[in-house]
């Protein structure tokens, strides 16, 4: 790859970094593993680099080919439990509901269906549009607002019925809350 | 509203890790080089490189169309060894169809499964199968099941030991990834610079190196002692006998590369890998890439990937959207999918001769478990599952 073209790539890899680890990490619930498939994926774009005038949104071709990693990993049952149990250890105000919302959340959409749950963190996490979910997931559009749609109400109905208990049981013996 | 529950929660931070946008283009260049010195490797090594029959018949498909397999299809769940925790999947399954291997434990800690006469036990030995003979041979590796672990090295397990298989020269680790009715046994040992060879271990008597061959990986390999191989990064399929003299296989017309995954009696297949368009839908694109070892044909298969081929030449493989599959006179049938699946897509490992058993894997839910700790709660978990798809 010419110099100018690494630039442009490095630029572009440092801009996106964030919200790839974040994806992949909302898919594996595992840092490291998250890593490296987002250095799988990564490796692939600079191969193509120079080949990707004609690609409408690269955003998307980009995360389609993370997430595609990361599914490649769970089928290679490196990642067995889709959201683990390590949470960010970082102070958090009493009574702020922050720590809830997390695990309730994350406990939630563990309830959903895989490509439900990809299409929900996708759409709703990671922000991207309804037209760049449904070409990361190889669907119409329609069925990634079918399945953003089935996902809300799932979500909706575990979070009614399961937020009280949750908020007991996190906020009660966790990192010496007064 | 569940939709500000859902922006709070993704504001979260994401754990730091070591990542750098730096690192990032340093490995890619590391792959891409090493992707390069394969290919180049392979030209300057391999001396009898000659293009496989100049009047070899190559000839284009246009993507076939993909069915459902007919109702006498099915599919089962294999059993799964008692005292499993995590999940287990099929590897491979041997020509006859009589042996099913498949793969359990973490993967710093692989364990081997062996399905036979209905029953299924956990080798004692621990190794990662890869393939399986009609005798029951088994050959893989020990070592972490993770890509390109130094320590990985070829074993072969002869139904009551686990017998390593000897590296060559240089040789600083290895995987054998075929075994033929014979014994013989094919893998790749990766040598101190990082190169690889394929190597071809003769195991009657004692166990012996017969040929290497530099700068290629060994995948497949016959009953007429036929392999086939060179790894994925590279650019070249290559078939090769006892001797050593090696040949390149034809890439088809409409594909840019191809490599050779697996062979069994005259077939070897493989992935080819398409120009591109310049359409997103590039990254989704399956093709396979199956020759006809006698005639020299090469045929281009496109909406499958060719993971395995059958010795009636029935190609084994997955999807665009990850429907385990197979192609058979030119049509594509999707393999049926438990029930109790929570992805709609599976792997596929093994084929038997004849092209009518498939073993592989698919995810199921394994329910809610609770994890440990201060902040223990549950969450759903899924397992990797083997099953077997008979009368395809």
């Amino acid at each position: 790859m010419r110099t100018e073209q690494e630039r442009e790539y490095v630029e572009y890899v440092q801009s996106r970094l964030p919200s790839l680890r974040r994806t992949a990490y909302l898919v594996l619930g595992d840092v490291d593993r998250a890593d490296d498939a987002v250095q799988d994926a990564l490796t692939v774009l600079y191969r193509r680099w120079g080949r990707l005038t004609e690609v409408a949104s690269v955003d998307a071709y980009v995360h389609t080919m993370v997430v595609r990693a990361c599914l490649a990993y769970r089928r290679r049952g490196w990642s067995r439990v889709l959201l683990r149990g390590d949470l960010p250890d970082s102070a958090v105000e009493s009574g702020s509901g922050r720590v809830d919302d997390r695990v309730v959340v994350r406990e939630a959409l563990g309830h959903l269906p895989v490509r439900q749950r990809i299409a929900v963190i996708l759409r709703y996490l990671c922000d991207l549009p309804v037209a760049d979910v449904a070409q990361v997931l190889g669907c119409s559009e329609g069925t990634v607002k079918s399945r953003t749609h089935h996902g809300l109400r799932a979500l909706r109905a575990v979070l009614d019925e399961r937020a009280p208990a949750s908020v007991a049981a996190a906020a009660a013996p966790r990192r010496g809350q007064a | 509203m569940i939709e500000d529950t859902l922006h709070r929660y993704a504001r979260h931070d994401v754990p730091a890790s070591g990542l750098r946008a730096a690192d990032v283009l340093i490995e890619a260049r590391r792959r891409t080089r090493r992707r390069t010195r394969l290919v180049g490797a392979v030209a300057g090594a391999v001396t009898a490189l000659v293009a496989f029959g100049a009047a070899a018949v190559v000839r284009t498909v246009s993507a076939a169309p993909i069915t459902a397999a007919g109702s006498g299809c099915v599919v089962e769940l294999l059993d799964v060894p008692a005292g499993t925790t995590g999940g287990v999947e099929a590897t491979g399954v041997d020509p006859s169809g009589r042996y099913v291997i498949g793969l359990t434990g973490a993967r710093e800690t692989p364990r081997a499964v062996l399905w036979t006469d209905e029953t299924v036990t956990i080798l004692p030995a621990a190794f990662t199968p890869q393939a399986v003979n009609p005798a029951g041979v088994i050959v893989g590796f020990t070592g972490p099941n993770q890509h390109d672990d130094p320590q990985q090295r070829p074993v072969l397990y002869d139904g009551a030991r686990l017998v390593p298989l000897p590296l060559p020269d240089r040789g600083v680790s290895g995987v054998a990834y075929a075994v033929n009715s014979d014994g013989d046994v094919l893998g790749t040992v990766i040598r101190a610079d990082g190169s690889p060879a394929a190597v071809r271990w003769s195991t009657t008597g004692t166990v012996a190196i017969v040929t290497t061959v530099a700068g290629a990986s060994g995948l497949g390999l016959n009953d007429n002692g036929v392999a086939v191989g060179f790894d994925l990064p590279a650019q070249h399929a290559l078939r090769w006998t006892a001797d050593g003299v090696a040949t390149a296989l034809p890439v088809p017309r409409g594909a840019e590369s191809a490599s050779a995954a697996a062979v069994m009696d005259e077939w070897a297949v493989g992935d080819a890998s398409l120009p591109s368009t310049g359409s997103k839908n590039d990254l989704t694109t399956q093709a396979a890439v199956r020759w006809n070892l006698r005639t020299g044909s090469a045929e281009l298969i496109s909406g499958i990937s060719g993971l395995r081929v059958s010795a009636s030449g029935t190609v084994a493989g997955t999807t665009g959207t990850g429907a385990p599959a197979l192609w058979r006179n030119g049509r594509i049938r999707t393999l049926p999918l438990p029930p109790a699946r929570i992805y709609p897509g599976g792997s596929v490992s093994g084929i038997t001769a004849d092209g009518h058993s498939l073993v592989g894997s698919v995810e199921v839910s394994a329910g809610p478990i609770n994890t440990s700790g201060p902040d223990s709660h549950s969450v759903v978990s899924d397992l990797t599952v083997p099953v077997v798809w008979r009368g395809c």
